[in-house]
């Protein structure tokens, strides 16, 4: 059977969260709910399923028979997307409140991608990836469109739709390789064949033996469906010894499988030659969505990649690292560089997050136990720093989508000082000075390219930061020294105030004590 | 085994085969007595013959998206009721809390007043 | 030459033409329409491949249900003469082409020199795999979490459609 019940208190942050969805729709339905009802329940939910993340960090094990993997590494993504999610809600509330869109729905598809990034950073099976990856992709399409009567909101919405769509075929098409190949969709399973696969040996028997799904067998079904089942066929594969060259093509298809996997989460995190889409839809998408989506979703992304790179393939794959390493460089040479001649500042920090996948999967690249460190490091550091600048350009968008040119930008030191101080933070904090967590980032993540012997990697790296020290610090100038009209419409709302405390007391926090 | 599809092609075959020998013996067998009057258009009507393609509502639309959903949550319903006997209670609490949750939806989408028309 | 490899070949021609028809076709009904022949080619080629249960959803769901969306959607946005849409022949399309044509020639590489491998492993039991009762009983059990994660899918699906789609939300 794949249930039991300690599924349930492995995966507790998962089940808060699928319990607030449930909780604020039927608030929403029964109309009793203002949408501050829904803003305190999610933020609530947020609150609590990180707690429970918290306490879930020390147990490893393993739940619905083998399709998550409950530990240290999924509760760790949990807890950033907690964090992530509900910094999002404190900033969303006067966000929308101006724009006269303040919704309940907002926060159910909010808590919805929660879910869906939570089962990515657990999945120990392609198919729970991919289902994680359709939750999380549908609620953000839809909190891309968030604000229906306006054009840009539409397109971003429609792009992101379009595009995204066509990476999960992609993405699918791998997945259905790679089950042809490996004969499983679990980890465990694909990880024990994956050495013979890359080598193109034929598959030793006792591999296919031990990767055998035998839950079949344990669920007391009848002995007719037991013997309908597929593993007995496979064993009866393994046994009869495949010819060397039949199992070399397997891993061929293997091989092709993971590039088409790769593909399809290289677009996810927005890297660099399945970039497109990241500047348009970041620039239309309501702010709060955006940064939504430059933070949690990258980090979700994230999770999963680190774990097909790790759990299911494993280390012994000089082909992917090396490809890896190449779409790492590419993303940091192509986002830092046209980040400098963009003067939108949504469209500024877009590029900078094509450029921050690059340095987080030269980590993946690297593909040492340094890199997988570095990578979770960099994610954590990397959302509260840019989810900070979102905070801020949120406060400062009007009505008619202008004052988003960095320009405009000009004088908020005199007007709001601790405004212009906490950006001026994150900036430094995103171009990698120290002692703030995005020098860490980068300095974990470069150590481990270079132990993996990848120093030009490294090198590549180093030198787009110091490209991007440009662009980051001309925002700080701007503000600082340039007379100018920047203002603020109305009060600053309470809640938003709050996350960007919280965004700079952990960027300094990560970078102190590491 | 493919043999046994035989039944079922015959059977698709069949049906195709009535429906155009029908319509087609309609056209032959019936009487045609065409004259003037009941070859022009009604006097003071509009011209019948236009464009196919109005553009429809977008009403339709999110009726045709929600029918989808509710669509796929009966096909999952398909396989359970085959095997039904096969899973027990563990089957049954299974599909309940899986209706619970669309339950929540459809919950939603009716008290959103999107079952409405108007 | 087996039945089964007659049905094979009319079948994949049927569906490689009719796909060729889709794309090609200046009306999206009409392309929409032959899209509809595609799904039962599929549907067919399912069957021979003894996924029953498969081939009954490819027909129902997809030339069903996605079908009517998609004409609801030609419909909406109702481009009237969509000639308009076409443009020449740019650069970037002949790149485009020239990339598509070296995956198709590569994926062709792969799987021409694969022999199918589990064929005669697999055997009678092929048959049963396929079934609505032995899906049943897989999806119910080993893939119980996959199962209940479609229904919050098909909720957000729901909540999204709506914010997207209704005219008035208050």
């Amino acid at each position: 059977m794949g249930f039991q019940i300690s599924d349930i208190a492995n995966n507790a942050p998962l089940f808060t969260l699928v319990a607030t969805g449930l909780v604020v729709i039927l608030l929403e339905s029964a109309k009793s709910g203002k949408p501050n009802v829904s803003f305190i329940v999610s933020l609530a939910g947020f609150i609590l399923s990180g707690l429970l993340a918290v306490g879930g960090l020390k147990t490893e094990d393993v739940s619905f028979g083998g399709m998550l993997m409950n530990g240290s590494y999924s509760n760790f993504f949990a807890i950033v997307f907690c964090l992530t999610g509900s910094l999002t809600i404190l900033i969303s509330k006067s966000y929308l409140e101006r724009f006269g869109q303040f919704r309940s729905e907002f926060y159910i598809l909010v808590l919805f991608a929660a879910m869906g990034m939570v089962l990515m950073a657990s999945a120990n099976d392609l198919i729970i990836i991919f289902l994680g990856i359709e939750l999380m992709s549908v609620s953000l399409y839809v909190l891309a469109g968030f604000f229906r009567t306006q054009d840009r909101s539409n397109e971003s919405a429609l792009k992101y739709f379009l595009l995204g769509a066509f990476a999960t075929g992609f993405l699918l098409y791998g997945i259905a390789l790679v089950y042809g190949s490996a004969g499983s969709t679990n980890f465990s399973v694909i990880h024990n064949q994956a050495p013979a696969l890359m080598k193109n040996q034929p598959l030793p028997d006792s591999v296919v033996q031990a990767g055998l799904p035998d839950s079949v067998v344990q669920a007391g079904l009848p002995d007719s469906v037991v013997q309908a089942g597929l593993p007995d066929s496979v064993v009866q594969a393994g046994d009869s010894g495949l010819p060397a060259g039949q199992a070399g093509l397997a891993g061929t298809i293997f091989l092709l499988g993971l590039g088409l996997v790769i593909v399809g989460l290289a677009f996810k995190v927005a890297a660099a030659p399945f970039h497109m889409w990241a500047p348009d839809v970041y620039d239309g998408a309501p702010t709060p969505a955006t940064g939504f989506m430059a933070t949690a979703a990258k980090a979700a992304a994230f999770g999963a990649f680190v774990s097909i790179a790790f759990k299911m393939i494993g280390s012994t794959s000089g082909t992917i690292s090396n490809l890896l390493a190449v779409i790492a460089a590419a993303s940091m040479i192509l986002g830092n560089v046209i980040a400098i001649s963009q003067s939108n500042i949504k469209r500024m920090l877009a590029y900078s997050s094509i450029a921050h996948a690059g340095y987080m999967l030269s980590g993946i690249a690297a593909a040492n136990v340094e890199g997988q460190a570095g990578v979770m490091y960099y994610v954590a550091a990397y959302a509260c720093m840019t989810l900070g600048a979102f905070a801020i350009v949120s406060i400062l968008e009007r009505d008619d989508a202008a004052n988003l040119s960095i320009d405009g930008y000009a004088g908020l030191s005199a007007k709001h000082p601790v405004i212009a101080a906490a950006l001026a933070l994150f900036m430094f904090s995103l171009a990698g000075i120290p002692p703030l967590a995005g020098f860490f980032g980068k300095y974990y993540v470069f150590l481990a390219a270079v132990k993996a012997d990848m120093t030009w990697l490294a090198i590549v790296g180093v030198l787009t930061s110091l490209i991007s020290a440009y662009y980051y610090l001309r925002v700080v100038v701007v503000m600082y020294f340039k007379e100018g009209e920047a203002a603020v419409e109305g009060r600053i709302g309470m809640s938003t105030v709050v996350a960007i405390a919280v965004c700079a007391y952990l960027v300094v926090q990560l970078g102190v004590y590491p | 085994m493919i043999e046994s599809y035989i039944p079922i092609f015959i059977m698709i075959v069949g049906a195709m085969g009535f429906a155009v020998v029908m319509g087609k013996m309609n056209e032959f067998v019936g009487p045609k007595r065409p004259s003037e009057e009941k070859l022009s258009t009604y006097e003071s009507g509009m011209e019948p013959v236009r464009s196919a393609r109005e553009r429809f509502s977008v009403k339709f639309y999110m009726v045709a998206m929600l029918f989808i959903v509710f669509d796929i949550e009966v096909v999952f319903l398909y396989p359970w009721a085959v095997s039904y006997k096969l899973l027990g209670t563990p089957g049954f609490i299974t599909m309940f809390v899986f209706i619970a949750v669309l339950l929540v939806g459809y919950f939603y989408v009716w008290r959103k007043g999107a079952l409405e028309w108007d | 030459m087996t039945i089964e490899s007659i049905l094979f070949y009319v079948l994949s021609a049927g569906a490689v033409g009719s796909a060729l028809f889709v794309v090609s076709r200046r009306n999206p009904v009409v392309a929409a329409l032959w899209l509809i022949f595609n799904f039962f080619c599929l549907a067919g080629l399912y069957l021979s491949l003894h996924a029953q249960f498969i081939a009954v959803i490819q027909i129902i769901v997809y030339a069903g249900a996605i079908m009517v969306l998609f004409l609801f959607v030609i419909m909406l946005l109702n481009l009237g003469d969509e000639r308009r849409l076409v443009e020449g022949v740019t650069p970037r399309k002949v790149v485009g082409g020239i990339l598509s044509i070296a995956v198709l020639v590569e994926l062709w590489y792969v799987f021409l020199g694969t022999p199918s491998i589990q064929h005669a492993a697999l055997g009678n039991r092929a048959t049963e795999i396929g079934t609505v009762e032995h899906i049943g009983a897989q999806l119910f059990t080993k893939f119980l979490l996959p199962f209940e994660v479609t229904s919050l899918l098909l909720t957000a699906a729901i909540v999204g459609a709506i914010v997207l789609a209704k005219r008035k939300l208050d």
